[in-house]
């Protein structure tokens, strides 16, 4: 992905044919058989009498569920944001364009409030910690990419 | 970044780790004696725990940007006997040390510390 682009706007069908993508796919096709022939071994065995079967046999079906979840994350993952080093890159990317996207604020109310920033260095204060704060949990929300 | 996903998988690791312990020092070797008992009570709640285990260390992972190969070491990590207390260290000294860098590249943006 080229740095240009917003992380997560700019994937689109292709995400489904990288190597990562691929090696996903590979698993999740091992993977779902797999619990379903492990599923069907535990009811063999709760049908010949040990309880324990039955609720192995639950589990599986979820272990199955867990491993799609897994796989639908993965495909979806920006490869830059992984790891120590992507999570440098959002921070970088944090600091060096903060209000990037802070597009339609009137000009009049920045200069109130940047008056007003000036006249309370506390309210200063204040307002950069929860810039700080915004730019810190977006890189960290898994869900809304 | 929220602590409650690192309290939450906290507990759970803890919760899984004490269980397959148990499972593992205590039920089995009862089981091997002759009284399943244990080892039928506590190898259920590992169980069902254990999927808990799993959607709480997913989330945590997802937080801290854990690479693919460490998530499923992570995972894994629950069914291996103290692998999860291993986990649980290693994840939050992970925790922190991202906390810590968060806070440090904020003190040039805010005057005074709280």
């Amino acid at each position: 992905m080229s740095a240009s682009s917003p992380p997560g706007q700019s994937f689109d069908r292709r995400r489904w044919f990288t190597t990562r993508a691929i090696v996903a796919h590979v698993a999740l096709v091992i993977w779902v058989p797999g619990c379903v022939v492990a599923c069907w071994w535990q009811v063999g065995i709760g049908l010949s009498g040990d309880s324990l079967g039955w609720i192995y046999s639950v589990m599986w079906p979820c272990f199955a569920l867990f491993g799609t979840v897994f796989w639908w994350h993965f495909v979806h993952d920006d490869p830059d944001t992984i790891g120590r080093r992507g999570l440098r890159r959002l921070q970088q990317a944090a600091t060096t364009q903060p209000e990037a996207s802070d597009g339609d604020t009137p000009d009049d109310r920045a200069i109130a409030l940047a008056q007003a920033e000036a006249e309370d260095p506390e309210l200063a204060a204040y307002n950069a910690y929860l810039a700080a704060l915004t730019r810190e949990d977006r890189p960290s929300s898994w869900r809304g990419r | 970044m929220e602590h409650a996903v690192l309290t939450r998988y906290r507990v759970m690791a803890y919760t899984t780790a004490v269980l397959l312990i148990v499972l593992v020092f205590v039920g089995v070797p009862l089981q091997v004696a002759g009284h399943p008992g244990v080892a039928t009570v506590v190898g259920t709640l590992h169980g069902f725990l254990y999927i808990v285990y799993l959607f709480a260390a997913f989330q945590l992972t997802r937080t801290l940007h854990i690479p693919v190969f460490r998530t499923i070491l992570v995972l894994i990590a629950g069914t291996v006997p103290f692998g999860a207390i291993i986990a649980e260290r290693r994840l939050t000294s992970e925790y922190s040390r991202q906390v810590r860098r968060a806070t440090k590249g904020n003190a040039g943006t805010t005057p005074q510390e709280v």
